[in-house]
């Protein structure tokens, strides 16, 4: 088909979508004043927050977690250190604050995780993950982790899992705040935040700025560990960073069911990269500046049927400059810069009665990438990829919530145009046009077998499409494979969870909770290297991850309380290559478990947590042992008017790990931030 | 005084000759140790591999030294060496018969953001270059060094052959008698994949001296230039016809123009230089690897694409002849290092990374005669057991080597030599023992007599020993008479037989 005529038709799909939900809505408005269907169910047991799009986590099957605001206010952690601390997630970073972070969910690599930002994804199809670094807190207002299976609200997901963070919306009323913090490794944070919603409309700016000098001590042996004399310990060189970020929103509820919202996020951080024997004369930094778009229109209760609707077109602009002009890290001088731009539409529908919640998602994106090499003006990379989802979820409830299942069927289309690739001799291969579409389905049961105690199980299929990265290379150094398959895999887990409140006595909650999880996939995509050096990606191996999830929770006398957390997993690598197989995959610790203790008096909150994670490779042949990592984390919060004051300490035992081989992670740290609101 | 029948004698010889052996040079057999990489190079390590199969087969010891994927190996005598590049940057030493324990490790970094080492070229066991490619600076080393301090001897200045990136792109070296001959690739990869060919040159030196010798064939440079051939790997020598080979893999895509490669041969002392073979071919693909086992049989690899080389026999005297070798075909063989080995049989081990084994050939007849796997991927392999000058203890008795039988009425002198080879200087422990019809007996130096017991008789760096008598006598009683002689450089007090040099002499009293 003519590129135009194609690119027009799609054009016309999106803003038909749009102008249908729009313009019907409107036209119903214009009609009658509503009155509310007695049997329509629009209470979602959820919070206020709720908007039409978020997930039912009342209803929901999939196994989740929510890590709420209050739970890092004020602190100077960031994403990464949040979401570490759950059950099933392993995160990874190569050095201080600002450095490149991965997620890991029940095993599956950080590709196979996907990541969204109120309903914007994350995650793109160059490939790699996503860098949890990229992710300011300041505006967050939480976050969601759906292990293995996750709703139809996510349209586009993956074997892992989801991980959903909702920023900041606006409350009635006026609030506003301002935060200034300080810390270890010369670290600062400032902050404000204003929120004012007087009537229909509403208005929210968060604007946050952190940077670190992240000179930390190092242990640095030389590169030769063997021989001691040459050790010495020194301040990491190069690793400093600072970033800005930007959230405005702009709200206007025409009506209590209809609501426009209009929304800019602006990131920006700049990173230095430290070289491997840590050189003062280092560099090389890596820069990041991200905005998204986001226009929503959340109309409920419409048409006959009672529908509630949301439709959001986003526009996404990222941009990344890797500069080694000094080749300090890699070989040779390389000035590199990605740009990424997506333009996407999401049409959300959800039919409720009391019996049944029939969901509908609808998705379109088109993603371009560029790769631009600055020393010679070369272009190497040139893809665009187009993707269309589609989604359907049924939860029917049996008897008085007793007991809800939830099929539901995703279906993704991908489109992918290459204008370049690099070839085995590193020159461009030419146009390159090739589609897949695959069809996931999955279901979910649930069953409240008492008041207190609540089983869970989801079987999910889900797939990976190769990155960019993996499909057309780079720069020779990675040679394309255009043949590759997707990622193919099933999740299962099985679970229960338990929780009650006491009213007076000394034991006023408990709660516990134990998942099985098992998945398997195909045709994973392995790069491997030949004679040259040269890497390429095939699908050559499958692996098997399966594992336990186990947590308990006790609070006394309302305020003292006491978690336990384990995780263990076993993922084995299955894989004609023989050093491979069988193996643990590399970077997947196989015990973590996390206890942490607070106590809460009046205004006053102290916490002291320990994390311990061990077994772990750095390397598929399961030849490199990773050291057991062990952390203590300690700190308090107090609030007074309107002030909150936080001290944390971080580390406490000092421990010198490495998340990536070579890659040291900061000791001992303290953090102060001091926050006042109105 | 014990008389010893003639059957007695016969066991009490074949076990004395066990213990002590027929050689004067009683050491570490040759092994072969493999450089080898997992295939996403997460990670690296060594293989070790006798050379002579050992009933019947060659068991390998894999995953020794585990470590990053950035690495070689080289060895000499009796040890070999780790040489771990980007992100290292450093070079380990290990005994053949220990190989995970460490002698030495020691930096490779002076002032460039990465030296990375390339290879490891010896003199003797006292002085080797260590070829670093990222920097204009070869270092002269001192493998048997105590210290970091005492490990580098100096620098080898080849800054004149920088090419646009700064470095002049030292990849390998060879040496012939005492001159070092260091291959210079003169490679810009900085803008890779834009990549700019210069012209190769090959540095010589006067080991003696450390000075550049001018070639004369160099124009403005002392060095040799190779206008034949770009983006060289490897050099070699072939002591049989004394004829250098250089290999070029010129651009990787053989079928363009941007730059040639192929085989070259020099002529070490006249310096001339004269094209083999090149890759405007005959779609063997570019000569990523290469292996000269005489004048008239060699080997290249062809690169024709990712994973896909083949090993090719060609005749190096006319570069024609060429066969590609059955069952070497379509694999991954060569490009980071040359994949061509051969060890003292004459063997040619072939780096065979899609099958994770090395194929060990018969130049011969081209055939495959066994095949070790080394679990990773094979990059290189080294070859122990290969000191050019061992230590070379002699005992004589009455002038005679091995047996003498004399009566109880004759005299009895016994006589020692020492030409301690490479080991000149290096710390030993010297033995001279006698087992007598009436116990063990040690010699001591000091008093020039002979005690009771077993014990070394010296603990001292080797020397020259010219001939000295350590014993003259007559009238001993009747019985047969054992004398070894050697030295082990294990300081321990015992006797080492794996790691010294041993003579030993019989005499029978009637």
């Amino acid at each position: 088909m003519n590129k135009r005529v194609d690119f027009t038709i799609r054009a016309i799909f999106i803003v038909g979508i749009l102008l249908l939900s729009f313009s019907r809505g409107l036209a119903e408005e214009k009609k009658s004043d509503y009155t509310l269907d007695p049997v329509v169910v629009t209470a979602h047991g959820q919070d206020k927050d709720y908007q039409t799009g978020d997930v039912d986590t009342s209803t929901t099957p999939s196994f989740f977690s929510t890590i709420t605001r209050d739970e890092f206010e004020g602190k100077m952690e960031n994403l990464s250190d949040v979401i570490e601390k759950q059950a099933g997630i392993q995160v990874r970073q190569s050095g201080g604050l600002g450095s490149f972070s991965s997620v890991s969910m029940r095993g599956a690599s950080g590709d196979q995780v996907m990541v969204f930002m109120d309903g914007v994804l994350l995650n793109d199809a160059s490939g790699g993950g996503v860098d949890l670094s990229n992710i300011a807190l300041a505006d967050v207002d939480s976050v969601e982790i759906y292990r293995g299976t996750s709703p139809i609200n996510f349209g586009r997901t993956s074997i892992g899992g989801v991980v959903n963070i909702q920023t900041r919306r606006s409350t009635k009323g006026f609030n506003a705040n301002v935060l200034a913090g300080y810390g270890s490794f010369d670290t600062r944070k400032y902050s404000a935040f204003i929120n004012h919603k007087p009537g229909k409309w509403d208005y929210l700016i968060s604007a946050d700025y952190m940077e670190s000098d992240n000179d930390f001590e190092i242990d640095n042996d030389n590169g030769t560990p063997d021989n001691p004399s040459d050790d010495r310990t020194e301040d990491r060189n190069n690793a400093q960073f600072d970033q800005t970020n930007i959230l405005a929103r702009f709200g206007y509820d025409f009506t209590p069911n209809a609501r426009v919202d209009i929304t800019n996020k602006w990131f920006s951080k700049q990173q230095g990269i430290p070289s491997w024997n840590n050189s003062p004369l280092t560099e090389t930094n890596f820069d990041t500046e991200r905005n998204i778009s986001t226009l929503k229109f959340t109309l409920d209760d419409v048409t006959p049927l009672h529908l509630n609707t949301s439709t959001q077109v986003d526009y996404l602009e990222k941009q990344e400059i890797y500069d080694d002009s000094g080749g300090h890290v890699g070989l040779g001088s390389q000035r590199s810069r990605y740009d990424t731009s997506r333009y996407s539409a999401r049409f959300f529908a959800e039919w409720l009665t009391d019996r049944q919640s029939l969901r509908l998602t609808l998705d379109a994106q088109r993603e371009a990438y560029e790769a631009e090499n600055e020393l010679s003006d070369e272009q190497t990379n040139d893809s665009e990829r187009w993707t269309y989802s589609a989604g359907i979820q049924d939860t029917v409830t049996f008897g008085e919530d007793f007991l809800s299942i939830t099929p539901a069927l995703r279906y993704e289309h991908y489109d992918d145009d290459f204008s370049s690739e690099s070839e085995s001799w590193g020159q461009e291969a030419g146009e390159y046009d090739q589609a897949e579409a695959h069809w996931m389905p999955q279901i979910g049961v649930k069953l409240n077998a008492t008041d207190h105690l609540t089983l869970k199980s989801n079987l999910a299929r889900y797939v990976r499409e190769p990155s960019f990265y993996e499909l057309f290379g780079d720069r020779g150094v990675f040679v394309g494979n255009p043949e590759l398959d997707a990622e193919d895999g099933v999740n299962f887990d099985i679970g229960l969870e338990y929780g009650r409140r006491w009213g007076g006595g000394w034991l006023s909650r408990f709660s516990a909770g134990a998942v099985y999880f098992y998945s398997a996939i195909d045709d994973l995509i392995t790069r491997t290297y030949d004679a040259r050096g040269i890497g390429k990606a095939d699908n050559i191996s499958e692996a098997v991850i399966k594992g336990v999830e186990a947590r308990v929770s006790v609070e006394v006398f309302d305020h003292f309380s006491i978690l336990g957390q384990y995780t263990w997993q076993d993922t084995e690598n299955e894989s004609p290559l023989k050093s491979f197989d069988g193996n643990q995959l590399p970077g997947k610790f196989k015990d973590s478990w996390l206890v942490r203790t607070e106590f809460n008096w009046q205004s006053l909150k102290l916490y002291a947590e320990y994390i311990n994670e061990s077994d772990m490779y750095y390397d598929t042949a399961n030849l490199l042992d990773a050291p057991t990592k062990t952390e203590v984390n300690c700190g308090l919060s107090y609030i007074w008017d309107n002030w909150r004051l936080s001290i944390e300490a971080d580390n406490l035992d000092d421990e010198k790990y490495e998340d990536f081989r070579g890659y040291p992670l900061p000791g001992r740290s303290y953090f102060v931030s001091l926050k006042y609101s109105l | 005084m014990t008389n010893f029948r003639p059957k007695a004698m016969i066991y009490f010889l074949l076990t004395v000759l066990l213990i002590c052996g027929f050689s004067a040079a009683a050491h570490a057999k040759q092994m072969a140790v493999v450089a080898a990489v997992a295939p996403d190079y997460t990670s690296g390590a060594l293989s070790v591999i006798p050379v002579d199969p050992v009933d019947g087969s060659r068991t390998p010891q894999n995953e020794l030294n585990e470590t990053g994927s950035d690495i070689t190996v080289a060895a000499y005598g009796d040890y070999f060496y780790l040489i771990e590049r980007t992100g290292a940057n450093s070079i380990t030493k290990y005994p053949i018969d220990a190989p995970e324990t460490v002698v030495w490790q020691y930096s490779t970094q002076g002032d460039e953001s990465g030296s990375n080492p390339y290879d490891l070229i010896f003199a003797n066991s006292k002085k080797a270059y260590l070829l670093r490619y990222g920097s204009t600076k070869a270092w002269i080393v001192n493998p048997s060094a105590g210290t970091q301090a005492g490990f580098k001897l100096g620098e080898l200045d080849l800054g004149a052959y920088a090419d646009t990136d700064g470095t002049p792109g030292m990849v390998s070296g060879t040496m012939v008698g005492d001159r070092l001959f260091v291959l210079l690739q003169r490679v810009d990869y900085s803008q890779y994949p834009d990549t700019e060919y210069s012209t190769p040159y090959v540095a010589v030196f006067d080991t003696a001296t450390n000075t550049e010798i001018d070639t004369g064939r160099g124009g403005a440079m002392k060095g040799i230039e190779i206008p034949e051939i770009t983006n060289t790997g490897f050099i070699q020598y072939l002591e049989a016809n004394d004829t250098l080979y250089v290999q070029g893999v010129g651009d990787y895509d053989a079928s363009t123009d941007a730059a040639k490669g192929g085989i070259v041969s020099l002529d070490p002392d006249t310096y001339e230089t004269r094209v083999i073979l090149t890759d405007e071919n005959d779609g063997y693909g570019a000569v990523s690897g290469m292996g000269v086992v005489s004048e008239t049989k060699g080997y290249f690899i062809g690169y024709a694409g990712w994973g896909d080389n083949t090993l090719y026999s060609f005749d190096p005297s006319c570069g024609c002849s060429i066969k590609a070798v059955p069952g070497l075909e379509n694999k991954g063989l060569s490009g980071m290092e040359k994949g061509i080995y051969s060890d003292k049989n004459g063997l040619v081990w072939i780096c065979n990374q899609t099958d994770a084994r090395v194929d060990i050939l018969d130049p011969t007849d081209d055939t495959i005669v066994d095949s070790v796997s080394t679990s990773l991927n094979p990059l290189k392999v080294a070859f122990t057991g290969s000191a050019s000058s061992p230590a070379v203890p002699d005992i004589k008795v009455n002038g005679s080597d091995r047996f003498l039988g004399l009566k109880s009425t004759d005299n009895l002198s016994v006589t020692l030599e020492l030409a301690p080879g490479d080991y000149a200087g290096d710390p030993a422990e010297w033995w001279l023992l006698a087992d007598t019809p009436f116990g063990w007996f040690h010699y001591q130096p000091g008093d020039n007599t002979w005690a009771r017991g077993f014990a070394p008789s010296l603990q001292s760096p080797l020397l020259n020993l010219g001939e000295f008598e350590v014993l003259n006598i007559s009238k001993l009683p009747a019985g047969a008479y054992w004398l070894c002689f050697g030295v082990d450089m294990v300081m321990n007090g015992q006797l080492d037989m794996d790691q010294g040099y041993y003579d030993s002499a019989i005499v029978y009293i009637e």
